[in-house]
């Protein structure tokens, strides 16, 4: 059995009066692509920059390739790629130059590499990093990230500022690293991109780990979104059921929506005691899925 | 070595900018002063018997009679240069860490393949190279201006006197090195590089006007006066062995501290 490339073992850190992150667990398998989600401030950067070797944890340890990332930081980084959530580029630099440094620091030949992605997302390397836009920016890190062809990917809110063609071509890239056998790790609050790229996804909430859930298994949990319109008011307390969440109704009290997860036939029998005019049962989003984590 | 490559490309043009000011300088206020100082002699002394029988020599560790030497005015000049290249040892020091904070590159360099005390060795290196040319800079203007305008001096003392400013821009680089990686959110190198030289160079008037050597082993413009030099034909030992020991120390201090901290970030 393959060793998973990413371990985390009760991983803490501390920052005295300000929340970081607590005791997180979890390990990312060879070829996968984990998903890492959570509000702003739950602890997803933190924990990506400590498994950098960027900040030290106050406990716990984590491990990159079964090599500590603390000692053994910058062994791990000749085959891991990081793209930071902010650009962090040196301004001065022409593109071009930047990502020749990149690929210096590496000790790579990445030019044919290097041109294949500036094309594919639409970069122009003869620019000075100052005069692009945030989502150029994104761009020249993605391409930084990638050229080297390394075995791990760690992304911190990949897709920020970029607009939804490159977006779109940004997904297929990762889907082609995937298939090359690439392990990607990718932190975002943006559920529809891990919802459509990962595999397994780590719910973090106030720097707790709230559970890590397969795509597959948060869509079978059978959560059903239902939202109702009848020709009158609904009557109070009517939706008191086992398995309803997140109940919300109008100010006239004739609309109502909430998430529902149990029998098919309880929801149906009480629907159709009320004089509806409308009614959806719907597949939900991750959002709303996930809503539930954050109550 | 990529590193280094790359940072000596980076601060190029402010290493250039800095050696080219300081050498320009000296080059054409040598001549100057050394004018003014035989009009003054010429005309009765009037410029002597006005600054001879005050303190403010002597702040700057000189005497009347060192300054009217073939080196005296020299020397003279260069304990204010030394001012100059202070503030540039240290602000270099202090930026070349803050500078990644500052600019938010911190999260690009520091999560590539090599280790934190490669960055350091880098960096230290990329530090010392610059003040090394800007103290060369210095000593070969020098050198062209006194030969030009001043022939005759003891080439012996020329180097001590010259070398001098090059060793103490070299120990505020040091100390800025250590102020770097110690406060790496600092915003304004230069301001806190300016505050620090002027209160090292107040500690050293003070040492000198007191007369009590001891504090003058606080500041480093105290470590190479040019009156010792004259009298000695050399640095005074007692405070060489302890630049190299307060050199060693910040160096050291440095790369631990450097080694085992967070990295902070802005956004």
């Amino acid at each position: 059995m393959r060793e998973p490339v990413i371990v985390l073992n009760e991983l803490t850190k501390n920052y005295g009066k300000h929340r970081g992150i607590n005791g997180l667990s979890f390990s990312v398998e060879e070829g996968e692509i984990f998903g890492f989600i959570g509000p702003n401030g739950a602890g997803k950067s933190t924990t990506i920059r400590t498994l950098m070797g960027l900040i030290r944890p106050t406990g716990g340890n984590a491990a990159i390739f079964g090599m500590d990332c603390q000692t053994k930081a910058s062994v791990i980084a000749k085959d891991l790629g990081y793209l930071p959530s902010e650009d962090s580029y040196y301004q001065n630099m022409k593109v071009r130059e930047l990502l020749q440094y990149t690929a210096d620091l590496y000790g790579k030949q990445c030019d044919v590499r290097m041109r294949e992605l500036a094309e594919r997302l639409n970069l122009d390397v003869s620019r000075k990093i100052a005069d692009l836009s945030l989502g150029n920016r994104k761009k020249v890190g993605i391409v930084s990230a990638l050229m080297t062809a390394p075995k791990l990917l760690i992304m911190d809110e990949p897709t920020s500022g970029l607009d939804p063609l490159i977006q779109q071509a940004f997904y297929e890239i990762l889907k082609e690293e995937k298939e090359r056998g690439t392990t990607i790790f990718l932190s975002s609050h943006v559920l529809s991109e891990v919802q459509r790229l990962c595999d397994r996804v780590a719910i973090l909430k106030e720097g707790r780990l709230v559970s890590i859930e397969s795509i597959k298994a948060l869509r079978e949990k059978g959560y059903k979104k239902v939202s109702v319109t009848a020709r009158e008011r609904i009557p109070e307390g009517f939706f008191k059921l086992p398995g309803i969440a997140d109940y919300r109704e109008n100010a006239e009290g004739n609309q109502a929506s909430f998430m529902y997860n149990g029998g098919i036939t309880v929801i149906l029998d009480k629907l159709q005691r009320l004089n509806l005019e409308d009614v959806f049962l719907e597949e939900p989003s991750l959002e709303e899925i996930f809503l539930h984590y954050y109550e | 070595m990529v590193i280094f490559k790359y940072e000596m490309k980076n601060y190029r043009k402010y290493i250039l900018v800095w050696a080219a000011a300081l050498a320009v300088c000296i080059f054409s206020m040598t001549p100057v002063y050394y004018s003014m100082m035989n009009s003054a002699g010429a005309g009765g002394n009037a410029l002597f018997e006005t600054l001879g029988s005050s303190d403010f020599f002597q702040t700057v560790g000189m005497s009347m009679d060192y300054l009217t030497t073939p080196l005296g005015i020299y020397s003279f000049l260069t304990s204010f240069f030394a001012l100059a290249a202070g503030i540039f040892g240290m602000h270099f020091g202090i930026s070349i860490h803050t500078r990644e904070f500052s600019g938010k590159t911190s999260e690009y360099l520091y999560t590539k393949p090599h280790t934190r005390g490669e960055i350091f060795r880098a960096k230290a290196w990329t530090v010392f190279c610059g003040t090394l040319i800007v103290g060369l800079a210095y000593l070969l203007s020098s050198l062209l201006t006194l030969l030009l305008f001043q022939p005759g001096f003891d080439w012996w003392e020329f180097f001590l006197i010259s070398l001098s400013l090059f060793f103490v821009a070299l120990i505020f680089a040091a100390m800025g090195l250590l102020a770097g990686v110690w406060f790496s959110n600092n915003r304004n190198p230069l301001l806190t590089a300016g505050l620090a030289i002027f209160t090292e160079y107040c500690i050293t008037s003070f040492s000198r006007v007191v007369g009590n050597r001891a504090i003058g082993f606080l500041s480093p413009f105290s470590f190479f006066g040019a009156a010792e030099i004259s009298r000695n034909h050399f640095y005074e030992m007692s405070y060489v062995v302890w630049y190299f020991v307060l050199l060693a120390v910040c160096l050291l201090a440095a790369y631990r501290i450097f080694l085992k901290k967070d990295i902070p970030f802005r956004s």
